[in-house]
């Protein structure tokens, strides 16, 4: 009995060596990281637009938005870099950017190129980590193999150009555009950040697609100037309106 | 107290000889061959690659016990010599059950970011665990299936090795199974030093003499394939993987019978849209299309040059609609063609590794 006693001391000894000891973990509280969420809402005039929906042109013609891609590079404020290269996908991911640890003044002016830099738009897309918005895996259809490079930004839509009272979106817009030549410099002064919640400040940009299309400066003529695909020089025109409207089109929510 | 002694020294040996001694947990972690030109994958975190999960689905992948009635495997309407489709319109199930819609080609799982047709499914593993079960499939219970497995020592064995348990269920399957999937990569075609060479990355000795023996006809048909104003299929087929990730309606019904992605999303929006299938291996893949319809190459090219049908959700990237087609005439078909047949990948699909255990 003795001997018992003396193993069960052992074996119990042994169980509790292995517990873990709580007051071994020290418990360091780590600093709440400040971030900063930039989201860009597109909006059809006055209206909140949302992809496969009708909207009427000041023309009358109707039009459904199915697709809205761009990539923004460089986003910086006051000489910090917020962010490289953010793709913005109103399809599958929404109204965001980006969100970086990067904090700006409030209110602060931000830069950023609408497009990938020539230095990196060649690069083989594959070597992009697979985190980064440039690696093929997430760039998906916005790169060209067959003109490497990447899409900048890419509007589709379907348009009914007969004002007849039925709603009928069935001639196809298409601008994907891109190229070193047509990558764009944009700056918003004044964007005003709020706080979404204790550690991350949130400002909201817009995009107005009636005014990409009615820009007063440049208007697209949807039933004439119906594609881009930014190669054909017989498209260079059209793609130029395109860079313009799409860069005047944003602007501080 | 002797008594005592002896009890505790019987349990012991009672418990020892349980232990397992011959099957151990210590998998090997598994080197994916991923080709230079290719994006890195992304697997899983709670599904890792080993040596033993790969090996173990590909036990499971030409497993007939798998099926009610023990006749048909993963493989069977994915055939390694048909680019692992099904050279049938609609794969035959247990009991002659006919599904539906053609059987896609396995390759290149591990890039893509749905699965079926109707992209129902958003992960491998996920994808896996309906065809068991599918009527019209292989039509066993998964409960049933895996009491099969586990009468059969040599997949407790390959189980425990692969996940280190002996309780196994549906989700163990299909984790091996995609395990297996993931390493079903094809990179080596001449259409990848062709896109290797178009896009400035540096090619291998043996990659330049492969260069060299692409025919006039070959890069005349690269050029049509990428062409806006030729056959203009590139917006859909491109990349190391020759697809985008979307759902797209080309243009083959102006009126639905099978409303693919619509019937998944309930968005009168997505009605005929399916998903986009890479063009790898095209010419050993036959028939076509989500149903088949097409058996040849030849009947691709003739619709998408002259058969083009218009509905309300065709893809806006199907610019040539409006006129039927692309219109290509005889040299450029047989040049696209050319170029088509440039997409095989012999080494992928003669893989010993891709092939039955005990063929």
């Amino acid at each position: 009995m003795k001997h018992f006693s003396i193993l069960a001391l052992l074996a119990c000894i042994a169980l509790f060596s292995c517990k873990k000891k709580k007051d071994d973990l020290v418990d360091t509280p780590t600093p709440a990281v400040q971030q900063s969420k930039l989201s860009m809402k597109p909006v059809f005039g006055s209206a909140n637009l949302m992809l496969d929906s009708v909207y009427t042109m000041s023309n009358g013609f109707q039009i459904k938005f199915t697709e809205l891609k761009a990539y923004f590079s460089g986003i910086q404020s006051g000489g910090s870099v917020m962010k490289d290269v953010a793709l913005f996908n109103f399809r599958e991911t929404g109204n965001l950017i980006f969100q970086s640890n990067q904090v700006v003044a409030n209110p602060s002016s931000i830069q950023f190129g609408i497009g990938v830099p020539s230095s990196i738009n060649h690069n083989d897309p594959s070597t992009f980590p697979n985190t980064n918005p440039l690696n093929i895996a997430i760039a998906n259809d916005m790169h060209w193999d067959w003109n490497p490079g990447y899409i900048f930004f890419k509007v589709e839509a379907k348009v009914d150009t007969i004002i007849d009272g039925i709603t009928s979106c069935d001639h196809n817009l298409v601008y994907h555009v891109g190229t070193d030549s047509y990558f764009t410099n944009k700056t918003i002064s004044n964007l005003t950040w709020a706080a979404l919640s204790s550690t991350v400040n949130e400002a909201w940009l817009k995009i107005d697609l009636k005014n990409f299309f009615e820009n007063s400066a440049a208007p697209i003529d949807v039933k004439t100037e119906f594609t881009t695909h930014s190669m054909m020089p017989q498209q260079s025109a059209i793609t130029e309106k395109a860079r313009q409207n799409f860069s005047a089109s944003i602007s501080e929510l | 107290m002797s008594r005592f002694f002896i009890g505790i020294l019987s349990l012991l040996v009672f418990f020892l000889a349980c232990t397992k001694a011959k099957v151990g947990y210590d998998p090997t972690p598994y080197s994916l061959k991923i080709p230079s030109h290719f994006p890195q994958m992304n697997i899983p975190a709670d599904n890792p690659m080993t040596e033993e999960g790969v090996l173990l689905g590909r036990m499971l992948f030409y497993e007939k016990q798998l099926s009610l009635d023990n006749t048909i495997s993963c493989g069977s309407c994915h055939a390694p010599d048909a680019a692992f489709a099904d050279v049938n319109q609609f794969s035959q199930g247990v009991n002659g059950a006919i599904g539906v819609r053609n059987s896609m080609a396995l390759v290149n799982l591990g890039w893509q970011t749905s699965y079926f047709w109707d992209g129902r499914a958003n992960t491998l593993e996920e994808q896996i665990l309906e065809p068991v079960p599918n009527p019209v499939e292989m039509h066993l219970q998964w409960k049933d299936a895996v009491a099969r497995l586990k009468a059969n020592g040599l997949y407790r064995n390959q189980f425990y090795k692969a996940f280190g348990v002996v309780d196994f269920d549906s989700s163990h399957v299909a984790k091996a199974l995609a395990q297996f999937l993931r390493t079903m990569i094809s990179g080596e075609s001449k259409y990848d030093v062709m896109y290797k060479f178009a896009n400035n990355i540096p090619l291998t000795s043996s990659e330049s003499a492969i260069k060299n023996s692409v025919t006039s006809e070959e890069w005349a048909g690269f050029d049509l394939f990428k062409s806006l104003n030729g056959a203009d299929c590139f917006h859909c087929h491109n990349g190391t993987l020759m697809q985008v990730q979307k759902f797209s309606n080309n243009g083959l019904d102006a009126v639905f019978s099978d409303l693919g992605r619509g019937a998944i999303t309930n968005n009168p929006n997505d009605n005929g849209k399916f998903k986009v299938p890479t063009l790898r291996n095209i010419a050993l893949s036959a028939p076509y299309m989500h149903d088949g319809r097409f058996a040849t190459l030849d009947d691709v090219i003739e619709h998408y040059s002259t058969g083009i049908q218009h509905s309300t959700t065709i893809d806006p990237l199907m610019e040539f609609a409006s006129q039927g087609g692309v219109q290509l005439d005889s040299e450029q078909r047989n040049q696209l063609k050319a170029f088509l047949l440039t997409l095989t990948d012999h080494n992928f699909v003669t893989n010993p590794d891709f092939k039955p255990l005990n063929p």
